[in-house]
């Protein structure tokens, strides 16, 4: 509510009260109506100068009373906001940002998260086959803010057991401890760092309904060992990563001999007195650029299957490039192995790579992405060059739709059609 | 995608290490209440409504402050962003839970915001193309998505 201030009116006041006890003052007889006429015209003349003066005055008074509103105000508010700013600056110190749950006042399901992943596919051609490839869960525990426990389990093709098709496989399983600085450890078992798909291969993750021959048969994905590494990690994007780890296990007879994916012992009461060692590097300091190379030895990869000792280098390089739509990715793996029977099998060398050039683009449905692929592979299942065309629909970023057309050239050539559907969470 | 490393979990940032670094102190603390239409459009942008409904910000001249979290792989990121006059001015990752894909975190992916604001056509999208990162493809969309929406939050105060 705004006031007038009675000091600054009372001059005018004080005319208005004369003129009222003037008016009121017996008129002289000597007076004639014309001098009372002229006369009151006067009074009326002076009460409109003192109303506009009144006017004028409650105006001043008026702003300056929303001048000092205004500044009080103001102080107010930056008086509040120094108090807050003070606060919330000390209310932060030592504590977590948002989300975060002191260990003390949370119960262990606030540390322990749930994932996973899952893909099946159609393949139409000679073999015509619908498959629940994988099913697969992540269960990973934070037990305080430096040791986690990472874990994967899958059932592969959708039941398993004696005479089934399928298996449940415990495929991720160790414990991983932050040293500070950018540096890891882990025990356990876990994926073997090496190429592009065996760490990361959630079906939104890759173009193609099943995965590439190279990172089958010369890079064994899925390919989980046993053991403990050391990981660091710099500013500018380079890692490195050394694994001691239990070793391949491979046939040395029958139609799998020296088949390196035959070799794997998954950790299930496995051989362990050849281990491997393996050393990867990795560069993502260009966003959209990342490329990695990995190199493994182990004494012997035939461990208990030959009396010969068969060491093996194992030597991989990838490249994967996101930069706009384009995509390329590209690997190259080689197995040299030692020993008078690889090599008259003609198996002493096997390698193989691909280069998959891809576009992607969005949709008002979703992202579409188109690849080609060109594998040369030369092991002991397949030595042939492959060709594969297709696409990938994501009408979620976490859920992909495929469609793909593979050709194997060898000696008969072989080519189905592949419909994929997956997700991960 | 291809490798990160793996042991990357951390917290890299304490939020009043942010805002000193961002604001140059706390700035004044305010809070922001999402309305009905505020989580119609944090849908469009995360593809989910934002957990809450009361926002925490801080204000300092024409800049804002929001530590916002959005999950990666199967964990939240905190991440902080300072918006200045409408464009990203810095972006932080404070906490990163995942055991893979932390180089989000770093600052030669970080600076890709720099500068960027919402595209107007279509609406809410970032004005610049933010490149990936091998095998953090997850924790690169949550950054994306969450710079977006700090965005949009700061148009909504100071609308």
């Amino acid at each position: 509510m705004k006031s007038v201030s009675f000091g600054r009116l009372r001059p005018g006041l004080f005319g208005l009260v004369a003129l009222f006890i003037a008016s009121l003052t017996p008129v002289s007889e000597a007076q004639t109506n014309a001098e009372i006429l002229a006369e009151m015209g006067k009074m009326k003349a002076r009460i409109a100068e003192l109303e506009a003066k009144l006017a004028a005055t409650q105006q001043t008074a008026n702003e300056a009373e929303e001048k000092a509103t205004a500044a009080t105000e103001a102080v107010q508010t930056v008086a509040t906001e120094a108090i807050q700013s003070a606060k919330s600056l000390e209310d932060l110190e030592g504590t977590l940002p948002p989300g975060e749950i002191p260990l003390a006042e949370e119960g262990w399901w606030n540390r322990t998260s749930l994932g996973g992943y899952g893909e099946m596919h159609l393949t139409l051609g000679d073999d015509e086959q619908i498959d629940f490839h994988r099913y697969v869960l992540f269960i990973n525990h934070q037990f305080n803010d430096f040791i986690r426990f990472v874990s994967e389990i899958e059932l592969e093709h959708s039941i398993a057991g004696d005479g089934k098709n399928g298996e449940i496989e415990l495929e991720q399983a160790y414990v991983e401890l932050d040293l500070g600085n950018g540096l890891a450890a882990r025990g356990g078992m876990f994926l073997v760092p090496v190429g592009i798909i065996n760490e990361y291969h959630e079906p939104p993750t890759f173009f193609g309904t099943e995965r590439n021959f190279i990172e089958r048969e010369i890079i064994p994905s899925t390919w989980w060992e046993g053991g403990v590494g050391v990981n660091k990690r710099f500013d500018n994007g380079l890692a490195l990563d050394l694994s001691v780890h239990s070793g391949l296990d491979v046939p040395t007879s029958g139609s799998n001999a020296y088949r390196i994916r035959s070799g794997r012992q998954k950790v299930s009461e496995a051989s362990a007195s050849d281990w491997a060692t393996t050393l990867n590097v990795e560069y993502n300091g260009i966003p959209g650029i990342g490329v990695g190379a990995s190199a493994q030895y182990q004494s012997d990869i035939s461990q208990t299957t030959s009396s010969e000792s068969n060491s093996a280098w194992f030597t991989e390089a990838h490249v994967d490039i996101q930069r706009g739509n384009w995509g390329l990715r590209s690997v190259y793996g080689r197995w040299d192995i030692s020993g008078a029977s690889p090599a008259l099998l003609g198996l002493a060398t096997q390698h193989g790579f691909y280069v998959e050039p891809s576009y992607t683009f969005t949709t008002g449905l979703g992202d579409l992405g188109f690849f080609a692929r060109w594998s040369k592979l030369d092991s002991e299942s397949l030595d042939s060059d492959i060709y594969d065309v297709g696409l990938n629909f994501w009408p979620h970023e976490r859920v992909v739709l495929k469609a793909d057309y593979t050709k194997i050239q060898e000696a008969e050539d072989d080519d189905f059609i592949n419909f994929g559907i997956g997700y991960q969470f | 995608m291809s490798h990160a490393a793996f042991g990357q979990a951390g917290n890299y940032m304490s939020t009043s290490e942010f805002l000193r670094e961002g604001l140059g102190g706390a700035g004044a603390a305010g809070s922001f209440t999402l309305s009905s239409s505020d989580q119609a459009i944090a849908k469009k942008i995360l593809g989910h409504s934002y957990k809450g409904s009361r926002l925490r910000y801080w204000r300092s001249g024409k800049k804002t402050a929001w530590v916002l979290e959005e999950i990666g792989k199967t964990r939240p990121i905190t991440t902080g962003f300072i918006i200045d006059s409408g464009k990203i001015h810095m972006v932080r990752v404070l906490i990163y839970r995942e055991s893979h894909g932390g180089e989000v975190k770093n600052k030669f992916f970080t600076r890709q915001f720099d500068g960027a604001k919402l595209g107007s056509s279509p609406r809410y999208t970032l004005s610049r193309r933010i490149h990936g990162i091998s095998g953090a493809t997850l924790s690169v969309n949550a950054l994306r998505n969450l710079s977006r929406f700090a965005l949009y939050l700061d148009s909504r105060v100071k609308e």
